[in-house]
């Protein structure tokens, strides 16, 4: 049986092992590698995505787990012509060096954002803790973060007026 | 100035503007040019800088240059991308070349008045052919730069989650693969038979010796037949049962080498005389103290990752090792090929910070496409990371020195302990990579060494103080066979030596009632040091909390010039201790010379210092009788964003001096000032790393 869902506002349905994890689905199969292997038990967060807009590991979330739901990865967060706020920021703030940890991250700070429009630079930390980052930009990250929300804001703001 | 030795031996391997720089004009009559460099792009920012100085020097658009990509095939061998040297060697170089074919042109168009685009406009690819000028590659190179600031190219690309990383790499045909080692690096598999029948049909068994992979098309399926395997296997005996690498006890007993960095007797006979008698006679205070740092890990976000092809006689290995040529020539060497037949391209990879299983990889994936004749890509495993790769040393330093009554320091007496920081492939007899120990016929374990000083040593890196100090003895004990893997780690011996060198002159200052920052510019004869100080003092709340701090926070200050001879760096840090430590603030003055791209050394420098601060409070490896205890990320914390500190940079302006490299000199003085800072909140002083809240506990109580 095909296991079908939504990935990054697309349908899918694929033939795959209903225990193979999410992970290498998307990395091998669906030709979507920028959601990075770190270690494998969810614990660096390098390999997250949203599931129905949350944040989780897709390094230990089996194929039957995804059934049905909502995938979103960092190639659906934004594209070369239209980068998302969070993209733009990052890279306005060059708040990466080695950037191997920053797909994961970017998706937490996404989810956050839909969360809170406003959030403060701590509720950023906190909502990016789950992640680690060994080349030390978590100062660039957090920054990026607050500015990409005054963007959205600003930009919401300016669609309504 | 006379090119630097290395310097003129590349150069006279790859004479030619040319062999650096090519030229390429489209059909539209564009000019493309694109730096030919044999330095790697590991997330430093390395490659930004290169164009950066190829434009400059050029009078050249940023998005006209790019650089090549780097492989033995078609790059120069400039050595490892290694001790913060790019910039001060590999960049010098590029700015040769560019300035010899701007002299060239010049030398053709005699109006003054043509310059920039206009003189450009004349090169063709003959003028690549002439010789790069060595009095224009020793050169200082400062400008006018373009773009200063200017970010890496594939920024965007990174954050768009494009291919960009070695472990993204598929080619037609490739298989995936895991190597299955145990949690000692030599542990060898006791049950094999019983772990194999656990394979599925779709996963296939290899082995060569002790070394063993599993293969299959499918990667989920492979990763949960390594973990099942994992799980079942038994492994034989290790030293560790009897040893814990961390133990300052061990570390000072274990047989060991000495080298004698420095020598230096006291002038004044006063300071000569260590007994306790003649300190008392003369007010002369004599103070010992003893520091350690334990085994750290690289901790790279991304485990290890290689691919490797056979076609035909050739094999091509795409890795991220920061020491593709060395690695190609043992690749060669392990496999008995000759060398014309390996191929060694660089792609990036997840940051490394110094040696990590970045070559032992490489072969892994050289060693199974050689045999199996198909393309392999190995993935390392976390838990492979952490237990196969090789980790900064454990060392203990111990210093000793006299303080008058004038607050003059004397007899300064450092001995350190610890195994070698060095043990990247460059010996292609007897390769360095753990699959070619593993393999039949095995080649013997190199045990891990130190660079020369020339090299800017390994532990003795940083071992010689910055002060003017009457009688200086320097010592370095390199255990000469250690149980586990050692090999560079970003600032090698620096972090231990500037960690316990600038928290000793803190404890100095305290016994003689001195002022720590007036005792270390009382002894400073290195102006550029004391600049930096001051800056880094001036910017932070230095006065008002050494006067008064915060209940339970602390101010402290470290500095240090890197090996001796490159950037300069201080930092001042202020702290809490309640429920746990924190570093909220690291205030940071640098002076690295000409600054290529200012971002880029703040970035490394911020990085940096990120970085020292996990070590300094999180870090250590744990070992027990199997081996490394430590496998996953619950047992290796590092710091996350809740901890992480705000750290202000500030950049002195050196335009004219040499450029010099930002990544490595943020660390000991980081590690330092964070130890100094919570002395002076506590009023105890933690001596040994990581400093945890149990350890300040244990202080506190004591």
């Amino acid at each position: 049986m095909p296991i079908a869902f939504e990935l990054n506002d697309r349908a899918v349905s694929i033939e795959v092992d209903p225990a193979a994890r999410l992970l290498y689905v998307l990395r091998n199969q669906l030709d979507a590698c920028g959601t990075r292997f770190g270690c494998g038990s969810g614990a660096c967060g390098a390999c997250f995505v949203l599931v129905d807009g949350a944040p989780v590991p897709s390094c230990d979330t089996p194929m039957w787990a995804i059934e049905g739901k909502a995938v979103r990865t960092i190639e659906g967060l934004g594209t070369a012509e239209s980068p998302h706020a969070l993209q733009r920021a990052f890279a306005r703030h060059t708040a990466i060096q080695c950037g191997y940890c920053a797909s994961g991250i970017l998706i937490s700070a996404a989810a956050l954002l839909e969360r809170v429009s406003d959030p403060t630079a701590q509720q950023i930390r906190e909502a990016l803790d789950r992640h680690l980052c060994r080349c030390g930009m978590q100062q660039r990250m957090v920054a990026a973060v607050l500015d990409a929300a005054r963007a959205l804001r600003d930009g919401a703001a300016a669609s309504i007026a | 100035m006379a090119l630097k030795p290395g310097l003129a031996a590349t150069l006279a391997r790859a004479p030619r503007i040319g062999d650096w720089l090519e030229l390429k004009i489209d059909a539209s009559g564009t000019r493309r040019w694109t730096v030919r460099t044999g330095k790697v792009e590991i997330g430093q920012g390395i490659h930004t800088a290169l164009r950066q100085i190829a434009a400059s020097a050029l009078g050249e658009a940023l998005d006209r240059v790019q650089v090549g990509p780097v492989t033995t095939a078609g790059s120069r061998d400039e050595g490892t991308t290694s001790g913060s040297r790019s910039i001060e060697e590999g960049g010098a170089l590029i700015h040769g070349a560019c300035c010899s074919l701007v002299a060239v042109l010049r030398e053709r168009q005699a109006d003054a008045t043509v310059h920039g685009a206009e003189l450009l406009a004349m090169a063709t690819a003959d003028d690549l052919s002439n010789p790069v000028d060595p009095v224009l590659v020793s050169a200082v190179f400062n400008g006018p730069w373009i773009d200063r600031d200017a970010a890496p190219a594939d920024t965007m690309q990174k954050l768009l989650g494009r291919a960009t990383y070695v472990q993204d790499l598929r080619i037609d045909g490739m298989r995936h693969a895991r190597v299955l080692r145990g949690p000692w690096h030599r542990a060898v598999l006791r049950n094999a038979a019983q772990v194999q029948s656990l394979l599925p049909e779709a996963v296939q068994w290899f082995s060569d010796g002790d070394f063993i992979a599993l293969l299959g098309d499918d990667e989920d399926r492979v990763v949960r037949a390594w973990t099942a395997c994992r799980a079942a296997a038994q492994w034989s005996s290790t030293p560790l049962a009897d040893i814990d690498p961390n133990d300052p006890a061990w570390l000072t007993r274990a047989p060991s080498e000495t080298h004698v960095v420095l020598d230096q007797p006291a002038n004044d006979p006063v300071l000569d005389l260590v007994s306790v008698a003649a300190e008392a006679s003369t007010d002369t205070t004599r103070h010992e103290a003893t520091y350690t740092r334990p085994y750290l890990a690289h901790a790279s976000i991304g485990p290890s990752c290689a691919l490797a092809s056979r076609v035909d006689g050739r094999l091509d290995v795409w890795c991220h090792s920061q020491a593709i040529f060395a690695l190609q020539a043992e690749i060669a060497g392990a496999l008995g090929l000759p060398i014309e037949q390996v191929n060694v391209p660089h792609v990036q990879g997840s940051g490394c910070y110094g040696h990590n299983g970045a070559d032992d990889v490489a072969f892994d994936a050289a060693l199974l496409a050689w045999w199996l004749q198909q393309p392999v890509r190995v993935q390392w495993m976390r838990e492979d990371e952490f237990s196969s790769a090789p980790f900064g040393p454990a060392t203990v330093v111990k210093i000793s020195a006299s303080i008058d009554a004038c607050g003059r320091i004397g007899n300064w007496q450092f001995d350190s302990w610890g195994a070698g920081h060095h043990s990247r492939p460059g010996t292609p007899a007897t390769p360095r990579l753990l699959g070619a120990w593993q393999r039949e016929p095995a080649v013997v374990e190199t045990m891990p060494g130190n660079l020369p000083m020339s090299a800017g040593g390994g532990a003795e890196r940083n071992s010689v103080p910055l002060y003017a100090i009457d009688g200086v003895q320097v010592r370095v004990h390199r255990i000469t066979a250690p149980p586990v893997r050692s090999s560079s780690l970003r600032a090698l011996g620096a972090l231990a030596n500037v960690f316990a060198i600038e928290s000793f002159i803190d404890e100095l200052a305290e016994r003689a009632g001195l002022d720590p920052l007036q005792l270390r510019l009382d002894h400073l004869d290195d102006e550029r040091a004391a600049d930096v100080l001051r800056d880094a003092v001036a910017h932070s709340p230095w006065s008002t909390w050494r006067a008064a701090p915060p209940a339970n926070h602390g101010i402290g200050c470290a500095l240090a010039r890197y090996k001796g001879s490159a950037g300069w760096c201080a930092v001042v840090a202020c702290v809490s201790a309640e429920a746990k430590i924190q570093v909220h603030d690291l205030y940071i003055s640098v002076d690295v010379g000409t600054v290529v791209n200012p971002d880029s050394v703040r970035s490394q420098v911020e990085g940096g210092a990120v970085q020292a601060t996990s070590w300094a409070l999180t870090e250590r490896l744990g070992f027990d009788a199997a081996g490394v205890a430590t496998a996953t990320w619950d047992s290796y914390p590092i710091l996350r964003f809740s901890d992480a500190p705000a750290v202000h940079v500030n950049v002195l302006d050196r335009t004219g001096e040499p450029a010099l490299g930002a990544g490595e000199i943020a660390q000991g003085p980081t590690a330092a000032a964070i130890a100094n800072a919570l002395a002076h909140a506590l009023g105890v002083r933690v001596r040994d790393l990581p400093m945890t809240f149990e350890r300040v506990a244990q202080a506190i109580g004591a």
